[in-house]
């Protein structure tokens, strides 16, 4: 236990402030419930996300208040005499961890960073999945993390506890026979050869020079280091045709690969792919690649925040096993964004081209926008099967989508199915698409599309639909059947008779009747005859400008000659 | 969770996928499988341990009763040895060590363990096991160990006891406990003859475990660079020290350590580096460890570049990745190829440690037994063609004219030995030196340190003591 003496004044002023004691007591909450996050969560959950956004929220109470000294103690952390934090808890405290590993007290200086924090999470988050590294401790890890404003008090190992220390009865002596056979007696040598005597004399060396030795150094050099040392002792083993080495090397090369996916370093692990394969020229990849498994790894070192698929990408991933296209589906699935999307969508647009299949039993479920990407993929690898899928489209909210779906629909075979889709397309909420839709009804489906364009029309012109729209529908009446849309087209502007007409002098028209006039006028101008001609004459002379326009071209047009009168 | 607790959003998205990254990593540098047995040959080892020391106590030793936990206790150790080599078992508080890796916590009232306070009885605080012990060692310890303690130095006693019956494989050690914050470390810790002592034992012990074909621990070793870099590798202390009486292999793995570390600091490396260069300059030549016969992938190779290889490949059979092990494989592979190598540049801290493996090559009595100066000179005249020249410069910066260990004859007739690197420019060819003899030969009393920048001026570098005036001798 660190002695009280051992706490500054500035402590222990502090730790009279209820309030700022409680602040601390939530914040290190914080930092215990994120560390332990990772042991009973993957890593990647939202649960995660929440605990660590939880953990931001309450540290800044430790950013403020900064500086101060905490004590580690075995289940407490004091501020001054203050116990600011408790839990003995043996499975999950963290005073109780942090003293176990060694440390023992905790500064905060003025300055702290979240960034300081989220290292000193790492670290802890290290310590409680229990990996047990071989080369580092906790101690070990602090010191790697190069605090900027955080300062770990801690002591390493243990010592001899005794007041009168025993004589020192070492057996080391005895031990000789268990000691290790001394190096050949010219161990190192022949001496390197010296130089003619150089001149020793103090020269600044250049700082551009040392920056470039410690970039050799530097955290991202790591990976090219690994499959340095990976190649170079492969290549010895070949070259001394030493198969047991090569063997002796397997689990070093799996650790390295591990290490390249764990880093995303896709360059680095081609390197180390081509060795292999030059070097162990058994026909079989990577090891690493060998696992269906390193399709998500490779994956997730495509990043998000950018448009640049990493180079080696897909020469690795040719090498995975798998059912990629469904992997790659799945994954689109989440909406990944950037290079990560468009890697994606290369690898379906490759497998889809072997087979289609998969895709096409996927896209109905696609969200609106992958499903226009993986429809344009489809039409470029498999456009014959571009209409099976455009069926189980229809749904899809985009206008210039469902434009194109109609597009892909005009080559479809004619049948109910056809004209079930178009019907849909027919209740798109975009008036352009339904005007296509009706336009594309009215061209393929003869007579029987009539009664579908005229319950269409009747309840369009119920909710409002445009003059555009209403003229549509006409064409598409005129065009499916003249014979047998005619009498719904000249019912909608059959003029008034006997006490109706009369009275219907003084009545208004509603704006139902007025747009279906648009609708008729429209649809009459493809429908020759008397009474095609005596209806829309009847419009013209009570219609509105506009409309009266209308009926003056479809008169034309009727009569084959020139519209102005 | 609300709204505003969420807002940070992509930052906490960054803090989440760092956190994932480093767990990423950290699991690829486990070897899961030694750790789990680890924990549990260690634990079981704890328990029998206890249970045998307590069973004597009621039986003799030759009691059948004692036959199953010993051939328990046998088998686990055996299998320990054949994993980590010598096995120290250590009860610190109411923990339990197997060589420095926790194994067993106790209960919270921080209560000494049961085995802990069954070998205090002796004031015993830790067992090593040298090597598996025999049937015969483990009842004859059990019989020793039962008696009463003697009162005085009980553990030196049952040390001797041991010793007369010819058991000879177990050695005890003192209680232990948890150092305090900013207590002042014992003598042994801070002295860095200690130092260099307690470092010696580490590499020798990493030899002797690489001989033997043991897994390598490497932890105790980047502790002891821990340390060496707090003391600051360039200090006076680390040099002003007479050496451990130690096999000559073991000086130089301390002399590349020192050096390379002082080469690291100068670069600007981070700590992490230095503590990996550190490790990989103590373990560099661990390739001899194997006999020239005993090597295993390089026998067609003469042992000056069969050790490289071999050393390379005892560091890197040891699982679990770890960027240090990469630097340490890469070191070892590499330490003796030139700077201009046809076959590409060496890397960086497998330079430095060629500059301070040649440097104490050059320098040591079983190599060329230059003087310091000589060699550093040498040093200087193969300076970019077999030495990184900006590695060379910096040596040059860090050791000076009069590199420490050079005997200089001043003036006055003394020879002094210089105990500093350069502190400055201004006093690069003039250190600070220890007198080792007065002009008529006689050692100076009290010990006497002085500054060639304030009095004294070198007029001979000296290659040993021999050419040192010598005490006149009358009849």
């Amino acid at each position: 236990m660190p002695a009280p003496d051992a706490v500054s004044s500035r402590s222990l002023d502090q730790s009279t402030s209820p309030g700022l004691a409680l602040g601390i007591q939530q914040a290190f909450q914080g930092l215990s419930r994120a560390a332990r996050s990772f042991a009973l969560y993957d890593a990647h959950n939202d649960a995660v996300k929440q605990i660590i956004a939880d953990f931001k929220e309450k540290s800044s109470v430790l950013i403020r208040n900064a500086p101060m000294e905490l004590d580690i103690c075995p289940f407490e952390i004091l501020l001054g005499q203050t116990v600011v934090f408790h839990d003995d808890d043996r499975e999950r405290s963290l005073p109780f961890r942090l003293f176990r590993d060694g440390a023992r007290k905790l500064k905060f200086e003025h300055g702290l960073t979240w960034s300081d924090l989220v290292s000193l999470l790492e670290v802890l988050s290290v310590r409680s999945i229990s990996v047990r590294s071989q080369e580092d401790d906790l101690v070990t890890l602090l010191r790697k993390a190069e605090f900027q404003r955080i300062v770990v008090e801690s002591v390493e190992g243990y010592l001899p506890d005794e007041e009168n220390p025993e004589a020192v009865q070492l057996v080391a002596a005895t031990m000789e026979a268990f000691q290790p056979d001394d190096p050949p007696a010219d161990w190192d040598l022949p001496i390197p050869e010296p130089g003619d005597g150089g001149k020793v004399q103090f020269r600044e060396v250049d700082p551009d020079a040392l920056d470039a030795l410690r970039s050799e150094e530097k955290q991202q050099a790591v990976p090219a280091q690994a499959v340095r040392a990976v190649t170079e002792m492969l290549g010895v083993a070949h070259a001394l045709g030493d198969t047991s080495l090569q063997a002796e090397l397997l689990p070093f090369l799996e650790e390295v690969q591990e290490y390249l996916l764990v880093e995303h370093s896709l360059d680095a692990l081609a390197a180390l792919a081509a060795t292999w394969q030059k070097l162990v020229k058994d026909g079989r990849p990577l090891p690493a690649l060998q696992d269906e498994r390193a399709f998500a790894k490779l994956l997730q070192a495509v990043p998000e925040d950018s448009d640049v698929v990493p180079p080696n990408l897909f020469r690795l991933l040719a090498a995975v096993p798998g059912d990629h296209l469904r992997r790659s589906l799945d994954m689109l699935a989440l909406e990944p964004r950037g290079a990560l999307r468009t890697a994606l969508l290369q690898i379906v647009h490759v497998h889809a081209a072997r087979d289609p299949r998969a895709l096409l039993a996927w896209l109905p479920g696609a969200s609106p926008v992958l499903a226009r990407d993986l429809f344009t993929i489809l039409g470029e690898t498999a456009p014959d099967r571009r209409v099976d899928a455009a069926f189980d489209l229809l749904g899809h909210p985009d206008p210039a989508f469902q434009l194109e779906l109609l597009a892909v629909l005009a080559t479809a075979p004619r049948g109910l199915k056809l004209v079930r889709a178009l019907q849909r397309l027919m209740d798109s909420p975009h008036e352009h698409v339904r005007v296509r839709a009706c336009d594309a009804l009215g061209s393929i489906g003869g007579s029987r599309a009539v009664p579908l364009l005229v319950h269409h029309a009747n309840n369009l012109a119920a909710v409002g639909m445009t003059p555009a729209e209403a003229m549509a529908l006409g064409q598409a009446l005129g065009s499916a059947s003249p014979e047998d849309a005619k009498p719904f087209l000249l019912e909608w502007i059959r003029p008034p008779a006997g006490l109706r007409t009369f009275m219907g002098r003084f009545a208004k028209e509603t704006h139902e009747e007025r747009i279906l006039h648009w609708t008729a006028v429209a649809g009459l101008e493809l429908c020759p005859g008397a009474d095609s001609e005596q209806a829309i004459e009847a419009v013209k002379v009570r219609a509105a400008a506009p409309l009266a326009l209308r009926c003056q071209r479809a008169l034309a047009a009727l009569r084959g000659g020139d519209d102005r009168e | 969770m609300s709204e505003q607790r969420t807002a940070p959003g992509g930052e906490v998205d960054q803090v989440q996928r760092r956190m994932a990254r480093a767990l990423e990593r950290a699991q690829v540098g486990e070897d899961r499988q030694l750790a789990q047995e680890m924990r549990e040959k260690g634990d079981q080892l704890a328990n029998l341990l206890q249970s045998l020391l307590r069973t004597g106590r009621l039986y003799n030793a030759d009691n059948r009763a004692f036959d199953q936990p010993v051939h328990d206790l046998l088998a686990c150790l055996s299998r320990l040895v054949e994993m980590i080599g010598a096995v120290s078992i250590v009860c610190v508080e109411d923990q339990i060590y197997i060589n420095d890796v926790r194994v067993r916590s106790g209960d919270k009232s921080g209560r000494v363990g049961e085995l802990a306070a069954e070998l205090r009885k002796h004031n015993v605080g830790g067992i090593t096991f040298h090597a598996a012990p025999t049937e015969q060692d483990l009842r004859t310890f059990v019989t020793c160990f039962s008696r009463p303690p003697a009162p005085d130095a009980p553990r030196t006693v049952l040390s001797r006891s041991l010793q007369k019956r010819g058991v000879v494989r177990i050695e005890l050690g003192g209680i232990f406990r948890y150092p305090k914050v900013g207590e002042v470390r014992s003598a042994d810790r801070t002295n860095s003859a200690g130092l260099l002592e307690r470092s010696n034992r580490a590499v020798d012990q990493a030899w002797s475990n690489a001989s033997a074909g043991r897994m390598l621990n490497a932890l105790p070793l980047r502790r002891l660079v821990g340390e060496i870099l707090d003391a600051g590798p360039g200090s006076e202390a680390l040099w002003d020290v007479d050496p451990p009486q130690s096999p000559e292999y073991l000086t130089h793995a301390q002399c590349v350590n020192h050096l390379s570390l002082i080469l690291g600091k100068a670069v600007g490396l981070d700590v992490s580096s230095l503590q990996d260069l550190g490790v990989a300059a103590l373990l560099h030549d661990i390739g001899y460890a194997s006999s020239p016969q005993g090597f295993t992938c390089s026998g067609s190779l003469h042992h000056s570049a069969g050790h490289a290889v071999e050393g390379a490949r005892v560091l890197a059979l040891r699982r679990g990745f770890h960027e240090a092990k990469v630097r340490r494989v890469l070191v070892a592979l590499h330490h003796h190829r030139d700077f201009n190598d046809p076959a590409g540049l060496p890397p960086l801290l497998a330079r430095i440690v060629r500059v301070a493996e040649d440097y104490d090559t050059l320098t040591r009595p079983s190599g060329a037994a230059f003087s310091p100066p000589e060699a550093l000179a040498a040093l200087v005249a193969s300076a970019g063609t077999r030495y990184d020249p900006v590695l060379v410069q910096l040596l040059v910066n860090a050791l000076g004219r009069f590199p420490p260990g050079t005997l200089l004859q001043l003036d006055d007739g003394s020879v002094v030995r210089v105990v500093c690197g350069v502190r400055d420019p201004a006093t690069f060819a003039k250190p600070r030196a220890r007198v080792m003899v007065l002009h008529d030969g006689v050692r100076p009393d009290p010990p006497t340190v002085i500054d060639l920048s304030v009095a004294g001026r070198p007029t001979q570098i000296l290659r040993s003591m021999e050419y040192a005036p010598k005490p006149r001798r009358y009849r």
